[in-house]
């Protein structure tokens, strides 16, 4: 299990009758109370982290909300996310919106070797937005030639079928078919776009991650990009999670267990940092897509 | 960081002992139980490496199979000495140790610099006494760098037990034992002939055993001297305590905490107010130390064998008569046993009235009551072991009971083990336990037979 280094948190409510913690239990003080409700994390049955709550389910039934505005700091929620996601990993469902940073089930308690890379760094918004656009659009670019294709076929045939015993509209037909594809492709890029955009942008509404210090590790045993509150050197993401790589002018994006990425940003390393861990990435044969 | 201090401090009368539990705020974690991870050299990915560690430095090793569940027994072995760390937690371990009191109050006041240094938490402090061995007969300082399982070393006491607190009473060593001083031990035992009492302060660490930080010599002079030795326990309260209770609404039976727990103590939640509570539950019972690294290098860097000692037989034969983990575990597992029961289990039963007087298991049940005599009433002990012996249908038994008998010195037994070497039936290996008795004890009772004759 990993994040075990990560500190207990309290949460009261507001009018104080009502007090819980998160740690090894999860635990319920009501009313001011001597003895507490303990559950072990065994006894929950999924969480759900909405952009300003916690919605966590008990296997008997209860529902118990967490309401972010109830933490004192940022770093608390970070905490309490990083206790919940962790212990979720061998008992429960964490679901959760849009984030900056990997799952913390993708993660493995471990010793770092001496050759470790670590440095500190915040995301940027924008670079984010800008590498998240470059990936979709190397992604979505084939497609893209291939339905105008189709496409510019299929408008040619049905405006030959129209214009049948006219052959001097062949090329005309051949112009406003290839036309209305372009036009189609371009609209369906921008609507992609506005969507991928509104989706990071999302990404800034429901994770806290985003506008703390984040720690970056790389290691010949794995890699990590964790908020630097909860970090202690001892998390880590194995190389065997990691699926593939992508280079873009500001990021190195990892892509973990298919779905998760992780955002390396590169603008703050040196040319031999940024030479060792491609190095490191190609010793392993991480594969560059 | 601010300054270690003691928010919480109330003795309590708990696990049938005085204990003074205490929450430590703050602490510097210097001494310190913690996690090191995967075990080395064991290829097993389920044997996590647990060790005492003073600064940067593992003390005792502990290793845990966690795929075995509470009730296996641990490995443990000595890492560095106390001799490694710093001069100034040395001085401090030491000046604890020739702090008098006479009070429990005194003897948490006595101990605050080394309670200081530990991790924040809650704590149990008593006054108890402690056999200077491992459980096993072997004399405490005697422990290896080279993992031993011990006996008595499990969370839990996994028997049919009425009783579910533990007391932990044997010791393991916190200095090297190149540094055992024979003219040091000769000068306590002067002091001890002289009518001087001596105590010691130790740390629980896993099950039945406590590191002694302070007193080793004083343990091994009262061990020579064969008096008691006692000390100061400072015993981590940090599990969490569910119990069946019946739920006031419904009326069923269900699983609910009602406490915090350690080996010796269930320390209800009425009896601490609710801000310590609510910062015991806040700790992470597996935090690691900020200096973890420094230590994992020392763990993985440390010398294999510290140096070797030969024990003078007289402490090896004087640790032998100790009481072992197995009879202490009997001792504190069962309330007691009747004569009734006794005959019951020489007919080979395991309940009488209709209540079963061990556990199901006839084997087992049978050397719980022996180990639970021996250690609380000699004459009955010798008794029934020799009845037990004499009872072919529990032969299975005979080569343990006969081990038991021959750490008690008495004529009766000599007597007995002069009948077994004649018997032809007998195997022999209980005849060669037999033999090695009557050897050891031929001029005590021999002699005494001379005497009589004459």
């Amino acid at each position: 299990m990993a994040f075990l280094n990560v500190d207990g948190v309290e949460v009261q409510t507001p009018t104080g009758d009502c007090t819980f913690i998160i740690s090894d239990y999860f635990t319920i003080f009501n009313d001011n109370n001597v003895s507490p409700t303990i559950y072990s994390w065994h006894d929950v049955a999924g969480i759900y982290e909405n952009i300003g709550r916690f919605e966590i389910s008990l296997k008997c039934g209860e529902k118990v909300i967490l309401r972010k505005e109830w933490f004192n700091s940022v770093e608390q929620i970070l905490s309490c996310r990083a206790i919940m996601e962790a212990e979720s990993k061998d008992n429960y469902k964490y679901r959760h919106w849009l984030r900056v940073l990997p799952d913390k089930t993708s993660y493995i308690n471990a010793d770092l070797p001496e050759n470790t890379l670590v440095y500190k760094n915040k995301y940027n918004y924008e670079e984010i937005l800008q590498a998240n656009i470059a990936i979709s659009t190397q992604k979505i670019l084939k497609y893209i030639w291939l339905y105008t294709f189709i496409l510019s076929v299929i408008t040619f045939f049905m405006l030959r079928r129209h214009h049948a015993n006219i052959i001097d509209d062949v090329w005309t037909d051949m112009i406003v078919s290839i036309l209305i594809a372009l036009s189609a492709a371009i609209t369906l890029s921008l609507i992609y776009y506005l969507v991928d955009k509104s989706l990071v942008r999302r990404i800034k509404k429901s994770d806290e991650a985003l506008d703390v210090s984040i720690c970056f590790i790389i290691s010949p045993i794995g890699i990590a990009a964790v908020e630097e509150s909860i970090n202690t050197f001892n998390e880590i993401i194995p190389w065997s999670e990691v699926n593939s790589y992508t280079i873009t002018d500001t990021m190195l994006v990892f892509i973990i267990k298919n779905h998760q990425k992780l955002w390396l940003p590169i603008n703050s390393i040196t040319a031999e940092t940024y030479d060792w861990i491609l190095n490191v990435v190609g010793a392993l044969n991480v594969p560059e897509k | 960081m601010s300054e270690p201090k003691i928010i919480f401090n109330e003795i309590m009368r708990l696990g049938g002992k005085d204990m003074a539990i205490i929450y430590l705020e703050n602490g510097e974690g210097t001494i310190s139980k913690y996690n090191l991870g995967n075990a080395r050299r064991i290829d097993d990915k389920t044997a996590v490496i647990n060790s005492l560690c003073i600064e940067d430095y593992p003390i005792i090793n502990i290793t845990t199979f966690k795929g075995k569940g509470p009730c296996c027994d641990k490995m443990i072995c000595s890492g560095y000495g106390r001799e490694d760390i710093s001069r100034e937690i040395t001085r401090l371990i030491e000046e604890c140790g020739n702090t008098g009191y006479s009070s429990l109050e005194g003897a948490v006041n006595a101990v605050y610099p080394i309670l200081s240094k530990m991790s924040e938490g809650l704590y149990g402090v008593y006054y108890t006494k402690l056999y200077p061995t491992d459980g096993a007969g072997n004399f405490f300082w005697s422990l290896s760098s080279i993992p031993k399982e011990m006996v008595g070393s499990a969370d839990q006491n996994c028997t049919d037990s009425p009783n579910e607190t533990l007391l932990p009473c044997f010791l393991l060593p916190t200095i090297s034992p190149v540094h055992y001083d024979e003219q040091k031990i000769e000068s306590y035992r002067e002091q001890i002939r002289s009518g001087d009492n001596f105590a010691g302060i130790a740390l629980q660490i896993e099950g039945l055993f406590c590191a002694l930080l302070d007193g080793h010599h004083r343990a091994a002079a009262c061990t020579l001297e064969e008096v008691d030795f006692y000390g100061i326990v400072i015993e981590k309260i940090d599990e969490v305590l569910f119990e069946e209770v019946e739920d006031e609404d419904s009326g069923d039976i269900v699983e609910k905490a009602t406490g915090f727990a350690s080996i010796s103590c269930k320390l209800p939640f009425e009896l601490i107010p609710q801000h310590i509570s609510r910062k015991q539950l806040q700790l992470r019972k597996e935090k690691k130390p900020e200096n973890y690294y420094k230590i994992k290098y020392q763990y993985n860097n440390r010398e294999p064998v510290r140096g070797h000692v030969s024990w003078s037989d007289e402490i090896i034969e004087k640790s032998e008569l100790l009481p072992d983990a197995q009879m202490i575990l009997s001792a504190q597992t069962i309330n007691g046993v009747t004569d009734d029961e006794l005959i019951a289990l020489l007919a080979s039963k395991t309940s009488h009235n209709g209540r079963i007087i061990v556990s199901r298991n006839l084997y087992e049940s049978i050397v719980t009551v022996i180990n639970f005599l021996l250690y609380t009433d000699g004459a009955r002990f010798i008794e029934f072991a020799i009845a037990v012996m004499r009872e072919s249908n529990l032969v299975a038994t005979h080569h343990y009971i006969a081990q038991r008998l021959s750490r008690v010195n008495d004529e009766q037994i000599y007597d007995f083990f002069k009948e077994i070497v004649e018997n032809e039936h007998i195997k022999d290996n209980i005849k060669e336990i037999a033999l090695k008795y009557l050897e050891r004890n031929e001029e005590r009772y021999s002699k005494q037979d001379e005497d009589i004759k004459a």
